[in-house]
């Protein structure tokens, strides 16, 4: 099958994060290496394009992020754990909502449902 | 992981988000999430192929390019911070200041004087209109002299 790469994922990435976040609290890292183990490695996303949509979850409340305690080797540089908020949870539920609208009608023009 | 190998990725952060326009705070933060990130990731390519300039490689593949990574992460900037963090050269050379305070001159005395039109012809003294009127002109010639007395100032 072929890669799906990060201009496909517009729209859909801040989705696929809270979904991942569902599964608990995780770093960045956490969060790209659930993402590549849920899309079966298809999925190739910019890791610098990982954090401005984190930081736009936050700033809407989507998600809380702390920093970890302890730098783990990472001399001068720690990780933040980002953690689902009950905001995140509902736009969760929506997109999901969305996302079987989308498929759905798509699919249907397509010939090809899901 | 070597020094130089270690100033490599910081160079690749600073590049993603020294020109990014927001606080300093929030800077050093971003900053310090990115670092630690390529970091780890270093360490894992460094893990499956044993060559450090290998790793290094694959780490700057994985994070992108530095421009598109700085866009996102102004975009990623609430708009007030922008607002306030804007650069007194950039205000004097916006369109909008300038619009602004065209409008605001304009705009304060077409609500003041009906008011005081109304006070001369009928002795009623409308004070919202005049305060709000007033309030506005005062704004738009502040805008209007500070603008002019900066951009003297800055090629005098």
């Amino acid at each position: 099958m072929k890669e799906i790469h990060g201009d496909k994922l517009r729209g859909h990435l801040e989705t696929l994060i809270l979904a991942t976040l569902e599964r608990g609290e995780a770093h960045g890292l956490e969060i790209l290496h659930r993402l590549e183990l849920r899309g079966c490695g298809l999925l190739k996303l910019k890791e610098g394009s990982l954090y401005p949509a984190l930081y736009r979850l936050e700033a809407a409340g989507e998600v809380s992020a702390a920093w970890e305690e302890g730098e783990h080797g990472r001399k001068g540089a720690r990780r933040r754990i980002y953690r689902l908020s009950a905001k995140g949870k509902r736009k969760l539920g929506r997109g999901r909502g969305e996302w079987q609208t989308f498929v759905a009608t798509v699919g249907g023009i397509l010939g090809a449902p899901a | 992981m070597s020094d130089s190998i270690e100033q490599e990725l910081s160079r690749i952060v600073d590049s993603a988000t020294r020109t990014v326009r927001a606080s300093r705070s929030r800077k050093e933060q971003m900053r310090e999430e990115l670092l630690a990130h390529v970091k780890e990731v270093f360490a894992e390519e460094f893990t499956h192929t044993g060559d450090e300039r290998a790793a290094f490689a694959a780490t700057a593949r994985r994070f992108g390019v530095a421009g598109e990574v700085k866009s996102e992460l102004q975009l990623s900037i609430p708009f007030i911070e922008r607002l306030f963090l804007i650069s007194e050269k950039e205000l004097l050379m916006s369109r909008n200041f300038w619009l602004s305070t065209v409008a605001a001159i304009a705009v304060g005395p077409a609500i003041i004087l009906p008011a005081m039109a109304a006070y001369r012809d009928e002795n009623i003294f409308q004070l919202f209109p005049f305060l709000l009127g007033s309030a506005i002109l005062l704004a738009g010639l502040a805008m209007a002299g500070y603008g002019l007395f900066r951009h003297f100032a800055r090629h005098a």
